[in-house]
């Protein structure tokens, strides 16, 4: 890289050769204001907002367009510069129908902020006022065509960071309109609803109908926080009012997923209808009742602590979602294992990493020149690492090996698939990296190769070890996934990850929280088991068939650590107070130990 | 100008037409314009699931088809009448009455601009200037020049034409 050097608005600044003019103010810390330019993503020079006067140059030009040439002489501010800017503001506005005080995006628009800053008190071209669709079929998201500027933000994120390529531009002219697909609506279309275009959106025309009209941006309060969806752990900003959490959204500051989540993790986690444990619920003759906490806690006790005087240490199991921070599970333990000494302590889904090989990060993957995706359906599972290993391959051009079944769309980009059922992936890995192999050579030749694996594969190590004989500088790197939030932090804990209630358990624990999907499998052995407690955030079967009911927080009102796959410990920070009778599950279970 | 019109409807038949054009050409993003001209020629059109099989086998996503045939305006997403009715909107067209010309026409054919009879017999749209002034209004009709036209002769023109 050779350093350029510029001078913009009378000041010498310093930049790199391939920079456009906006970076370089960018670097230099100079204003040029911006609607279509978005980080990460190509410059198309839509908008025509950045316009800046190059010395000797026939006209204005676009900043976020032009290379930066050493000895270039820009202004970035001038009469001429504020006149056009402004002008093309009002062509903007008068264009579609942008009316403010009835949008969403209102106090939170880019378009809005800039008209502002550009004195725009009045428009001189006459309103087009024309007659514009709205699109409300998605479940999660709407586009409002009346308010797009055609910065094509959308189009450009969900072609070049997520792959997708849902969203294009159809006619033309004053006629264009941004579509899915053959112009379908958005629900019918290839829409992945990942609400990455939500999120780039500098207007209100693409905006998230959870949280639509439910508080301006000023009304909101933003806490970092990360997704407990999966192992990722992604960086999220939870935006809450009142008490209740509006949307997730991504953090863009975070060099891992980059503003980027999936569908669970900002859509599905806030936008389920269930019945919410709102107080502790003891059995009583019968039925189960509401009972203070105190009452909870002692009935608990009491009949864990029956079991135990009966039967033993082994006569009392605890099981944990892996989904539980590291300090509630700390706590788990500290009851059952030291104080009651139970050998029956686990955690489903926890999941240690494989040892050896650095941890690749997202940031490994879109930087890979080899990916080797091994038994897991990333699309479906693990949609960010989807988005990641597209942006390798489309952006990147690197190669692609899938063995058993990645999504579709993965599969169709890649140079060799082997198709493998889930307990085949471990052996077609072993096969495809054995000695002499075709993939191996391609291994070999790779300087940054990063395997990707799924949680069912366990012989990973060994196809590891085939292709890291020709390992360098830390590279091959591996990206183990696992499916809950906390389930390396779970493993670091010596939980076991396939808990289930031995034989012979008289009484059980079960500290579910905000993961419904494992209370299930308990049901058929419900009544196996004589004394059930469960703590739980929502109502389910199981929770009707309990002893005793501990309430839990979700996931937005809990503070505490998870290790995430790649073993990099990741905040949870709370949004919103839990309601008034649910308490911290790390509290609770420490008050037993006492 | 006639159109060679192919059955669809079945969908079979088009996606074997597509799938032949589609190999005369690279797979590649530049053949695009080239093939989706080739598929409307022969189909007359250019059906959804046609442009996604063109899609498929280009590896281009179907929003950007989608976009470049909608950029064009050669490019037509509904079935093309057997009979083509071009009415003139010209000046000297405009002038001379032709939009009660086009409302006659579409109150005789029963569609609008940019449609076709539903026996695909006839399809109606309307043009900038078809270069004889002089014979103003007037239109197209299956390659035909119908000069200096009035309602009457309209009525006279589609006599008989099944609504």
């Amino acid at each position: 890289m050779s350093e350029i050097s510029l001078t913009i608005n009378g000041k010498q600044v310093k930049g790199e050769r391939g920079d456009t003019i906006l970076k370089v103010c960018e670097r230099s810390d100079i204003y040029v204001p911006t609607l279509c330019h978005y980080g990460g993503v190509h410059e198309v020079g839509t908008c025509r907002m950045c316009v800046v006067e190059v010395q000797g140059g026939r006209a204005l030009t676009t900043a976020c367009t032009t290379p930066a040439e050493d000895g270039m002489i820009v202004k970035t501010e001038s009469d001429a510069i504020q006149s056009l800017r402004r002008a093309t503001l009002e062509l903007l506005f008068s264009e579609r129908n942008h009316y403010c005080m009835f949008c969403e995006a209102s106090g939170d628009c880019e378009l809005q902020a800039l008209a502002y800053r550009h004195g725009m008190d009045s428009v001189r071209y006459p309103n087009l006022y024309p007659k514009m669709e709205l699109d409300t079929s998605h479940p999660y998201l709407a586009l409002d065509q009346n308010r797009c500027v055609l910065c094509r933000r959308c189009v450009r994120v969900c072609a070049e960071l997520v792959g997708a390529h849902s969203l294009g531009m159809r006619e033309r002219g004053i006629e264009t309109l941004l579509a899915a697909d053959g112009g379908e609506p958005l629900s019918a279309s290839s829409c992945v609803s990942c609400g990455a275009c939500v999120q780039v959106c500098p207007t209100g025309a693409l905006f998230d109908r959870r949280s639509a009209y439910r508080g301006r941006e000023k009304d909101c309060t933003t806490v970092k926080s990360s997704c407990p969806e999966c192992a990722l752990g992604c960086a999220v900003e939870l935006v809450a009012r009142s008490g209740q959490v509006l949307r997730v959204e991504g953090d863009v500051e975070s060099p891992e997923n980059g503003g980027l989540l999936c569908r669970r993790g900002r859509y599905e986690s806030l936008n389920g209808h269930r019945e919410r444990v709102l107080q502790p619920l003891v059995r009583k003759g019968g039925e189960l009742a509401s009972a203070s906490w105190d009452e909870a806690l002692a009935a608990l006790r009491a009949g864990i602590e029956a079991a135990a005087a009966a039967g033993g240490a082994g006569a009392v199991a605890a099981v944990a979602s892996a989904r539980a921070s590291n300090e509630a599970l700390a706590a788990l333990r500290g009851y059952f294992q030291q104080k009651l000494d139970s050998p029956n302590v686990g955690a489903i889904g926890a999941a240690a990493s494989p040892d050896g090989y650095p941890a690749a990060t997202l940031q490994d993957i879109r930087q890979a020149d080899l990916i080797i995706l091994a038994g897991e359906d990333a699309g479906a599972n693990h949609q960010v690492v989807e988005f990641a290993v597209s942006q390798a391959v489309e952006q990147h051009g690197a190669a692609l090996i899938v063995v058993g079944s990645a999504a579709r769309r993965l599969q169709k980009q890649a140079c060799v698939v082997v198709p493998a059922g889930s307990d085949e992936v471990a052996r077609a890995l072993a096969t495809l990296t054995a000695a002499g192999s075709e993939s191996l050579k391609r291994i070999a030749c790779a300087e940054r190769a990063v395997f990707v694996v799924g949680a069912p594969v366990t012989a990973v190590p060994q196809a590891l070890a085939a292709a890291a004989q020709s390992a360098r500088d830390g590279w091959p790197r591996v990206l183990a996934l696992a499916p809950k939030g906390n389930s390396r932090g779970a493993a670091q804990a010596g939980l076991n990850g396939g808990a289930s209630v031995a034989k012979g358990v008289k009484a059980a624990f079960i500290m579910a929280g905000d993961d419904t999907e494992m209370l299930d499998r308990f049901l058929p052995q419900r009544d196996e088991i004589g004394f059930l407690a469960v703590q739980a955030s929502y109502r389910s079967p199981l929770v009707e068939m309990a002893d005793v009911v501990l309430p839990a927080p979700v996931w937005t009102e809990k503070a505490g650590t998870m290790v995430n796959a790649q073993g990099r410990e990741v905040s949870l920070r709370p949004a919103v107070a839990p309601p008034a009778g649910v308490r911290d599950e790390a509290d609770v279970l420490a008050a037993l130990s006492q | 100008m006639a159109v060679e019109i192919a059955a669809t409807g079945s969908g079979a038949p088009s996606e074997s037409q597509v799938g032949a054009i589609l190999a005369k050409h690279p797979a590649e993003r530049s053949a695009l314009i080239p093939i989706l001209q080739e598929v409307q020629a022969k189909l007359g059109y250019l059906p959804e699931e046609a442009m996604c099989q063109v899609a498929e086998a280009l590896g281009v996503p179907e929003a950007n088809v989608y976009g470049v045939a909608s950029f064009y305006a050669q490019f037509r997403f509904a079935p093309i009448g057997r009979k083509q009715v071009h009415v003139c909107r010209g000046t000297a067209c405009h002038v001379g009455g032709a939009p009660k010309i086009l409302a006659e026409v579409k109150e005789r054919l029963g569609i609008g601009e940019g449609e076709s009879t539903p026996d695909r017999e006839y399809s109606l749209e309307t043009v900038a200037c078809i270069g004889c002034c002089a014979l103003a209004p007037c239109a197209v009709v299956d390659g035909k020049v119908e000069a200096k036209l009035t309602p009457k002769k309209v009525r006279e023109l589609f006599q008989g034409v099944q609504r």
